[in-house]
């Protein structure tokens, strides 16, 4: 079974990726998460209390309705997606023309594109619909303000259409907008341009929605701006620094709707060969009787595997190490050890190696 | 001289590189990973005959286990101020990031570091096993 947490697009195309390899998928979202029924996956509604067991056998506990179950699952995959951020003002975003099909506008129109987060689609969403507003009323003027246009490969050509069409295009960092008034500095030749718009439309800030709920039940990590932190290029794409529990769509970085899919599908296979590949991993050990309580290993571990335990003594859970062997190498109390590399297995075999190379 | 020893240090990720390089009169360890790598294995080395010692790792920011690479880069710049004081040349010891595919870096160091050894003898260790 794999575990799929999240209910926007890329869980749907997530789980069906699972079913067409032949595996179970298990859905689960938050109780006060809105998400598309799909008739053949098994969803619940609840909330992930921990998540032990290591990548082919994993134990999910997830708390539904006030009661504790259980679950075996073989991997996970986080397709928790952006979400607009709700904002403060009262302008019109870009996501509200695309479910309201705002076409009917006339007079002067701003697309003002100046999010922090943007959603990777928001400049092309934008393009295209300029040149429907356009297409539809080509007496209004629509102007695109942004420090930089982003549209991607074939895009361009949109972009290029648009400006065919008349839509003006200003690149602007600098942008005052007070009682309906704009003055916008054009950073290229920094003339200060006087815009007044009878309709302004935003594009929103992003956001990966709990976050850090889910980071923490999975114990993995996020970046600052709030995604999760995807696993280092040597574990390939569509993984987290866990093994076994795998990200995609814009639960880790911003993406195009396509790219979602493709990223929803790989993380759906890796889990599913990761499920089948049981992974066991040596586990460093802590000597509780030299252990000085420092935090060392809780601090310089990235696995979230070594923490104090009740007796103030370090542990490490066995199933979070990946045995790298950097806390063995910075306990200042030499507290830790593993199997294979403990200090004197160590010095034997840097004496081994020089001997056979010196008979 | 002839009878140049070099002990290369890597991580599991880098060990087949290594080893297809198959250089002369070279050694190799592999560790798990280089988080593992103390002052005292460098150390160690280098009393136990080792004319000069390299640390290969991977590339930075690609460490499997996110800073093993970094965690080496501190050790050996570490070690390389102990083997200054107790007078034998940093130059002995060296770290490269290698990625995989170019073993090519690794021979290039490899032979700048024979030449270095050549210059400088074997250190002078009291005690050194050879
Ligand atoms: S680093 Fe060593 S001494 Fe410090 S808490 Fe961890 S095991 Fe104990
Ligand atoms: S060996 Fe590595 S993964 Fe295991 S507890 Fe130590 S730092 Fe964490």
């Amino acid at each position: 079974m794999i575990l799929i947490v999240g209910g926007g697009k890329s869980s749907e195309i997530a789980a069906e990726e699972v079913i067409r390899q032949g595996a179970v998928p298990l859905r689960l979202v938050l109780p006060e998460e809105t998400f598309s029924f799909l008739p053949d996956v098994e969803t619940v509604k609840g909330r992930l209390l921990s998540f032990t067991g290591v990548q082919g056998n994993f134990q999910a506990e997830i708390e539904i309705d006030r009661e504790v179950k259980k679950f075996n699952v073989g991997a996970a995959v986080i397709a928790v997606d952006e979400t607009p951020k709700v904002s403060d003002t009262d302008c019109i975003t870009l996501s509200s023309i695309l479910e309201n099909n705002y076409l009917k506008c006339s007079g002067t129109i701003v697309i003002l594109l100046d999010a922090k987060k943007p959603s990777r689609a928001s400049h092309i969403v934008a393009v295209e619909k300029a040149i429907e507003i356009k297409d539809n009323n080509p007496d209004c003027r629509i102007y695109i303000i942004t420090p930089e246009v982003r549209t991607f490969g074939l895009d361009e050509l949109e972009y290029c259409k648009a400006q065919k069409k008349g839509i003006i295009f200003i690149r602007a960092e600098d942008i005052k907008h007070s009682s309906g008034k704009m003055k916008v500095t054009d950073s290229p030749s920094g003339k200060v341009l006087d815009i007044t718009p009878d309709l302004v439309i935003t594009d929103e800030e992003q956001e990966v929605k709990n976050a850090a709920l889910w980071a923490k039940a999975f114990s993995i990590n996020l970046y600052e701006d709030g995604h999760f932190r995807l696993g280092n290029v040597s574990r390939g794409p569509v993984t987290s620094m866990r093994n076994g529990v795998f990200l995609c769509g814009t639960a880790s970085r911003a993406l195009l709707p396509r790219e979602m899919d493709t990223s929803a599908r790989a993380a759906a296979t890796r889990a599913v060969t990761a499920s089948q590949t049981p992974l066991m991993l040596n586990s460093a050990e802590v000597d509780e009787e030299k252990c000085a309580s420092c935090m060392t290993c809780v601090r310089v571990c990235l696995f979230h595997a070594p923490s104090i335990n009740e007796k103030g003594k370090s542990e490490i859970c066995r199933d979070l190490c990946q045995s790298c062997g950097l806390c063995v190498n910075l306990c200042p109390a030499s507290a830790i050890s593993f199997k294979g590399v403990s200090r004197i297995e160590l010095r034997n075999a840097v004496d081994d190696v020089l001997r056979c190379l010196h008979e | 001289m002839n009878d140049c020893s070099i002990l290369i240090i890597c991580c599991e990720k880098m060990k087949e590189t290594v080893e297809r390089a198959s250089l002369e009169n070279s050694a190799v360890l592999a560790l798990p990973c280089l988080g593992r790598i103390d002052e005292a294995v460098i150390l160690r080395a280098f009393r136990k005959g080792a004319d000069a010692v390299i640390v290969a790792g991977c590339v930075e920011g690609n460490c499997k286990y996110n800073s093993g690479n970094y965690q080496a880069r501190r050790c050996v710049n570490e070690v390389r101020d102990i083997l200054e004081e107790i007078g034998i040349s940093g130059e002995r010891l060296e770290i490269l990031n290698l990625s995989p595919n170019q073993a090519v870096d690794l021979v290039n160091l490899f032979e700048n570091m024979k030449e270095v050894v050549l210059r400088l003898g074997h250190p002078d260790i009291l005690g050194a096993e050879r």
